[in-house]
């Protein structure tokens, strides 16, 4: 029973990657740049002996042929999970980006996804059990002036997860959903941030805790959840004046 | 694919330089295909190097933290390869269940390959083992004019020799194939044995460098009259009996690094607390004088459980002077340190010895006679003590360890090191644009 990370290359994805190799899961890590997924593999294969393939692929890729990559995955073996840590984003996502890198950002975020899962949504339900994760931002709670593209399509994928959750009632499939604070990845490096940043460490034990429960939407850090309610709470007239 | 950069003020680990900079931590491979071609940078590890060695003001320091896999294992070829990245405590955790270990390594689990390459670190029995450069095999170098450079004995032997030892200054060092030794045993027996005469230290060193497997020594500089320099040999072997047990690290955390080391505003350490902290730190030693077991990490690496020694000096810091004395020249460097720790009633926190052997070679700091570290909290009288002891290792025949001094002038390494000429002769040919530097590097002319 394989778990695929898309997103294993760096961040947290990588921190799932490791944490699941320590918990003994073989993993099929997918990622863009084949060299980083290898240099990982043979980590974890050597540290924790287990089973660790690679894919490179890129969501954004708007040729990708998603039938022929989910039957690649399904050579890998049975699904037991596809966890989907990806993402990009862009320090000058600030409303002024050209229509390609709209698009691209779209794509790495919202449509390469939904367009992943749906191949690979029937290997997941042949599973006699599988979890299926997305994951989206606190950028998404509420729209800013910053990561203004990014920030839309993590809101477009927090509905998918919510669609794909109700449609896998009744199968041995769990959708979950987890909602990411700041962490300490090359997202955030160099930022000024309101809050302390936690390490994509301890934000991937917590996911990798709740394999193949029915959790719904998780924060990571699970203080967060109290951060989100309060941005989206706040008057406008106040809102309007924040710079973040 | 380029990596944000942010501005910081990074620090040298004993809290003499202080500089704003700017740094990068990439974590994809693709970094390294699309360099800036004219940016000046230098690598940077754990950031624990006592000179300001990863940094400068007008270069990006690159922190390769994130490169720190584990590539390959050959249990049967004995070799390792890693990222340079990687935090000795990590290959520890890997090799030690394994039945190996690295043979030479420096005293802080933090501390990473690349820096343990870039700067020849010495372990713990430094005669037998000599300098980490011994134990690599081979490393993948990169420069921006260069690209990607495999360096071994075999293949461009002159840029493996000076890479090693380097100081980071030939490029970001991205891997490293090392040797390992087949670990003997999980456990070491230590046995702390009283010096009560520092002079006789170099015989003492001599008579026990063949039966130890780890060798050093600690002494009190804060004792007066006959008993200055009193102090303990301490030795390490192997426990031969517990050879089958199967070594399970306990997971270990630090959180030391050059900026929480001065955490603490003021110090603890003067002239009236020394002589008591070294008093109890004496005492601590005696009651280990019965032969005690310790698991390795806790041999290999003794300062992880004892930060907060560095803290103590608080944020204004302190000295690390190590140099290296033949051994006919011992003891008259002893009565000369020892007269102006007298006259400048310098309070030395810390001194402890070992033996060297050694061809020198470059700018690396080894050779043959004893290696001697002293620490002292940082004053007025501290640069100048630092100063006298400049001046007195020409003479002697003796030489600093760069990396251990972030005051070090030019005019002593120059005085102290013969190929120092040849070490810029051969970086400059390499490096004709000198892209990489270090406050350390332009401090020393390099």
């Amino acid at each position: 029973m394989t778990i695929v990370i898309v997103g294993a290359s760096a961040g947290l994805g990588r921190a799932l990657a490791e944490e699941l190799a320590r918990r003994g899961h073989p993993l099929l890590l997918a990622a863009r740049d084949a060299r980083d997924l290898q240099a990982l593999a043979a980590d974890l294969v050597l540290r924790f002996a287990v089973t660790v393939g690679t894919l490179a692929f890129d969501l954004a890729d708007p040729q990708a042929d998603w039938p022929a990559l989910a039957a690649t995955i399904a050579r890998h073996g049975p699904l037991e999970g596809l966890y989907l840590p990806a993402g990009l984003s862009r320090r000058d996502d600030t409303g002024d980006l050209d229509a390609s890198s709209i698009r691209t950002l779209v794509d790495a975020n919202l449509t390469g996804i939904a367009c992943l899962v749906t191949a690979v949504w029937p290997l997941l339900l042949a599973a006699p059990r599988a979890t299926l994760a997305g994951f989206g931002s606190i950028a998404a709670v509420r729209g800013r002036r910053q990561n203004i593209v990014y920030a839309a399509a993590k809101r477009g994928l927090l509905s998918l997860f919510e669609s794909l959750r109700h449609r896998a009632v009744g199968s041995g499939l769990h959708v979950q959903t987890f909602q990411v604070g700041f962490l300490d990845t090359q997202q955030t490096f160099g930022k000024r941030t309101l809050l302390p940043r936690a390490s994509p460490q301890a934000a991937a034990r917590r996911v990798a805790a709740l394999l193949h429960r029915d959790c719904g939407t998780v924060w990571l850090p699970w203080s967060w959840r109290f951060i989100a309610m309060l941005v989206r709470a706040m008057p406008w007239l106040v809102f309007r004046r924040l710079d973040f | 694919m380029k990596a944000a950069t942010a501005a910081v003020q990074l620090r040298s680990f004993d809290g003499g330089v202080r500089i704003a900079t700017r740094h990068c931590r990439p974590d994809r491979l693709a970094f390294w295909d699309d360099p800036d071609r004219d940016t000046r940078r230098i690598a940077r590890g754990a950031g624990l190097s006592y000179a300001a060695a990863s940094f400068s003001a007008d270069a990006i320091s690159t922190d390769h933290r994130s490169f720190d896999r584990i590539l390959g294992f050959d249990a049967a070829g004995k070799t390792l390869e890693v990222e340079a990245g990687i935090a000795l405590g990590k290959v520890y955790e890997f090799l030690a269940p394994r039945g190996f270990y690295l043979a030479v390594q420096p005293g802080h689990p933090s501390i990473t390959i690349g820096g343990c390459i870039a700067t020849d670190v010495h372990g713990k029995h430094q005669a037998r083992d000599g300098t980490f450069e011994g134990h690599v095999r081979s490393l993948r170098l990169f420069h921006p004019d260069h690209g990607v450079l495999e360096l071994s004995r075999e293949q461009e032997p002159s840029l493996f020799e000076l890479t090693c030892g380097g100081y980071g200054l030939t490029g970001d060092i991205l891997s490293a194939k090392l040797a390992v030794v087949q670990l003997a045993a999980p456990r070491v027996l230590v046995t702390t044995t009283p010096l009560p005469d520092i002079r006789a230290l170099p015989e003492a060193l001599a008579s026990a460098s063949a039966r130890a497997d780890q060798l050093y020594s600690w002494h009190d500089f804060t004792a007066r009259g006959d008993r200055f320099g009193h102090g303990y040999l301490i030795e390490g072997r192997w426990v031969t009996d517990r050879a089958t047990e199967v070594h399970r690290p306990r997971p270990w955390h630090s959180r030391l690094d050059a900026d929480n080391r001065g955490a603490f505003r003021l110090g603890c350490f003067n002239r009236l607390t020394t002589r008591p902290f070294n008093a109890l730190y004496q005492r601590l030693l005696r009651r280990q004088s019965a032969p005690q077991q310790l698991e390795l990490f806790d041999f290999l690496f003794p300062v992880h459980d004892k930060e907060v020694y560095f803290k103590l000096f608080g944020r204004r810091g302190f000295h690390e002077l190590q140099v290296l004395v033949p051994v006919a020249a011992f003891p008259e460097f002893l009565q000369r340190l020892r007269a102006a720790i007298e006259r400048l009633r310098l309070p030395v926190t810390l001194a402890s010895a070992k033996l060297f052997r050694g061809e020198r070679r470059l700018l690396r700091f080894t050779g043959d006679g004893i290696c001697l570290a002293i620490d002292f909290p940082r004053s007025r009288r501290s640069a100048a003590f630092a100063t006298a002891v400049d001046a007195m290792l020409p003479g002697l025949g003796g030489w600093p360890n760069l990396i251990k001094d972030s005051r070090l002038p030019l005019a002593t390494v120059r005085a102290t090191y013969p190929q120092y000429e040849q070490f810029c002769e051969r970086l400059h040919a390499f490096d004709p644009r000198r892209l990489y530097r270090s406050e350390m590097s332009e401090r020393l002319g390099l």
